[in-house]
């Protein structure tokens, strides 16, 4: 076979091509630290890759309706348990009223329970994000509002203003959970005849009229009350508790997903830089040869 | 008639023959990195003898003709070569550019808009009334549908760029179709006299090697010295050029096909072009290419609007999206006011993002973007090794056609070192014959 000028110099320019093109390829590679850099790389590992980043966006967002439902039930869990000390509070009082005291000690326990009262109001408007938590689904209407008079002696407290409905998030697939308890549930109904608020109301006025019948009949009220209180604080409890698993098992499928993109997606660098340096001794070995193609040549015996 | 003026005869030829042929070689050499240059040779031919009483006597040699040294069967498959690879590096090229206009890797790209926004909605769901949730949900639906929009942008631009490459293309073949001809008409007349026309024959080589890039196509040498072109276009074959007459193509901006003319006059409209090969068929290639990607597009935004539409208000009184395709969609007017936005639907448009709908083959959102990336992938990996191999081959059949009619300068100079030492040898008949002659004409002068 005749080699000539022209396939000698073709040839040799698309080796040096070519080995750059190698080269330029790994060092992209060894600089992203990306395995696949167009889809062309590898177009199943890119595709792949690509619905991994989106799961994990997807748990990333189903985390942060996690983080948001476990502040809202925070918020719900510390205004239920401040709300079952009052109680417990308004039921020593009570006790104490139905001996009969001084009218001085009356007042003063009148003045004790009003107090309660507005302090349970106000734990019930509880807000979390500025929405109500014990609203239902009526997050801008405060549950409860009460009525003072000048002096500043709780008058009423109107019926539960919310709903019934529950907030949800999505916590996985398809899967919804409920975050909030309502109002009701908790602390009295929309015709106001009920619940824990509407009890203590009663019980101040009997302590202020000195009603021992009436007040031994709220005491009564107020316990069985009490217990709601204790089992809404435990549905509460035990929906944080779930939170938390069904956040550290996300993590850990995230994990798992964050790995398996990683075998797919990143470069393996000890790898891309050996075979970097061997590209390179190649492509040195390229140029010398190149090199000494112009001294292969007869005109330069004659 | 043998004697020294003979001899002095052979030898002024060989000098003059000598010159031809390095005259040949000096051409060969300056042309050695031309590659649609075929090495040239001289020929030289023993002049007739005559008849003495010793028997026949030789008068040297003569210079009979120059002709090239190339292998035709070897230049076709060249042309086939270089068609095949200017046609898949041409799609390789515009596939490289589709996937960089909807580079989607899950962290960028298309998915990553849609993702934002279905979390906008998850966002909404948990503070239905705040301000920044709602804005939330305008502005990721604003810039998906943007981001829909300027994708689907891109791919027009650049199918309309690859319809104006066309134009350009088909003019640049007609424009060599009528080229060849006219070489056809210069070497049928210059070769009329019987000695080959190499340097138009190069020429020609050189214009049918720049069809090639075009155009697939086979070629055949006529008796005259011409050659007749013809291409195969599916099942039916279109004869572009017969000696002077060269025929031409159409292209029809609006179709997207091209039809044809023949040598004759005649229009050959195909329903479909199948092209084998060349530039123009990659291009083709692309443009339809092009079309199909732009329609998943089409498809996955008028998905996405009816779906989330029809969520959002079955009746349709009130939308989120405008538009029926990727190039018009659009957030409703309606809904970017903050303050109308209807939050209860939230968390069934956020779960959209995990349905399987029947108008994405029964996938859901992400896994049709995935489809598409990985159509791109595939594509575009067949065009670029399919050219790939094709370059090899190409890079091989060059060297063997190089093999045949490239110029080695070694060869040239061991043929000048030939040519050089005969040239001295006759130099040295030339003087020898002199002194000869002198010695006859020394013994003339002692007379008187």
């Amino acid at each position: 076979m005749r080699i000539t000028l022209t396939s000698t110099y073709a040839k040799t320019a698309r080796e040096i091509n070519q080995k750059k093109e190698d080269l330029d390829r790994l060092t992209t590679m060894a600089s992203s630290g990306s395995r696949i850099l167009k889809q062309a790389d590898d177009p199943l590992a890119w595709s792949q890759a690509m619905d991994f980043r989106q799961t994990i966006r997807q748990i990333d967002a189903f985390q942060k309706n996690i983080d948001f439902a476990v502040g809202w039930n925070q918020v719900s869990d510390n205004a239920l348990n401040r709300v079952t000390d009052l109680v417990e509070r308004a039921k020593q009082l009570a006790i104490q009223a139905i001996s009969a005291p001084s009218t001085a000690k009356r007042e003063a326990q009148t003045q004790e329970l009003n107090q309660i009262i507005e302090e349970a109001v106000n734990l019930a408007n509880s807000q979390y994000r500025d929405q109500y938590v014990f609203s239902g689904r009526q997050f801008s209407t405060a549950p409860f509002t009460l009525t003072k008079d000048a002096s500043g002696e709780v008058q009423s407290i109107s019926g539960y203003q919310g709903d019934t409905q529950d907030l949800e998030v999505r916590t996985g697939n398809g899967v919804r959970q409920a975050v909030n308890i309502n109002g009701q549930d908790v602390f009295g109904n929309p015709d106001n005849t009920s619940g824990i608020l509407y009890e203590l109301l009663q019980l101040k006025n009997a302590v202020r009229d000195g009603d021992t019948t009436a007040i031994q009949q709220q005491e009564a009220a107020i316990d069985a009350s009490y217990q709601n209180l204790q089992h809404q604080s435990a549905i509460v409890g035990t929906r944080l508790e779930a939170f938390d698993e069904k956040k550290s098992l996300l993590d850990s499928i995230k994990i798992d997903d964050q790995s398996q993109l990683s075998d797919i997606a990143d470069a393996d660098m000890a790898e891309v830089i050996s075979q970097l340096q061997q590209k390179q001794t190649v492509f040195q070995a390229v140029l010398r040869v190149t090199g000494l193609l112009a001294e292969l040549n007869l005109t330069r015996f004659l | 008639m043998a004697g020294l003026s003979t001899t002095l005869e052979i030898a002024k030829s060989t000098l003059l023959n000598e010159q031809v042929l390095i005259q040949t070689t000096s051409h060969n050499i300056s042309n050695a990195e031309n590659k649609a240059y075929a090495r040239q040779k001289a020929n030289l031919v023993t002049n007739p003898a005559y008849r003495t009483q010793a028997g026949w006597l030789g008068l040297g040699a003569r210079v009979d003709q120059v002709f090239q040294v190339r292998d035709q069967y070897v230049e076709q498959q060249l042309m086939t070569g270089i068609a095949q690879q200017s046609d898949y590096s041409t799609r390789s090229g515009f596939l490289e550019s589709i996937g960089t206009y909807l580079k989607d890797d899950g962290a960028t790209g298309i998915s990553n808009d849609l993702g934002k926004f279905w979390d906008a909605w998850d966002a909404l769901g948990q503070n239905s009334g705040g301000i920044v949730e709602r804005q939330g949900v305008i502005s990721a639906a604003e810039t998906l549908a943007d981001k829909l929009q300027v994708s689907q942008a891109s791919l027009t631009a650049l199918r309309q760029n690859i319809q104006s490459q066309t134009g350009y293309t088909v003019t640049k073949i007609n424009d060599l179709l009528n080229k060849i001809a006219s070489y056809n008409k210069s070497i049928s007349s210059f070769e009329a006299s019987g000695k080959p026309a190499n340097d138009l024959r190069d020429l020609r080589y050189q214009a049918l090697t720049d069809l090639s890039e075009l155009i697939g196509f086979s070629y055949t040498e006529e008796a005259n010295g011409s050659i007749s072109i013809s291409l195969q276009d599916g099942s039916t074959s279109v004869s572009l050029l017969s000696d002077q007459n060269a025929g031409k193509l159409l292209y029809d901006q609006g179709t997207g096909l091209v039809s044809y003319q023949d040598p004759a006059g005649n229009s050959i409209a195909p329903a479909s072009n199948d092209l084998s090969g060349g530039k123009l068929a990659g291009l083709l290639a692309s443009s339809q290419k092009t079309t199909d990607f732009s329609n998943r597009l089409d498809i996955l935004a008028a998905e996405l609007i009816v779906q989330v539409n029809t969520i959002y208000d079955p009746t349709l009184v009130q939308k989120v999206f405008d538009g029926t395709a990727a190039s018009d969609i659009a957030v409703n007017a309606a809904f970017k006011d903050p303050a109308s936005i209807n939050a209860e639907p939230a968390l069934d448009i956020a779960d959209l993002q995990n349905t399987q709908l029947t108008n994405l083959g029964n996938s859901r959102f992400i896994d049709y973007l995935g489809d598409i990336q990985q159509q791109i992938g595939l594509d575009q990996q067949d065009a670029s090794s399919r050219a790939d191999f094709q370059g090899a081959l190409v890079e091989h059949l060059e060297t063997q056609q190089q093999s045949v009619s490239g110029v080695s300068i070694d060869e040239e100079m061991i043929e000048l070192l030939k040519h050089q030492q005969v040239y001295q040898a006759a130099a040295k008949i030339v003087n020898t014959t002199q002194r000869l002659l002198d010695a006859v004409i020394g013994m003339v002068g002692t007379f008187g």
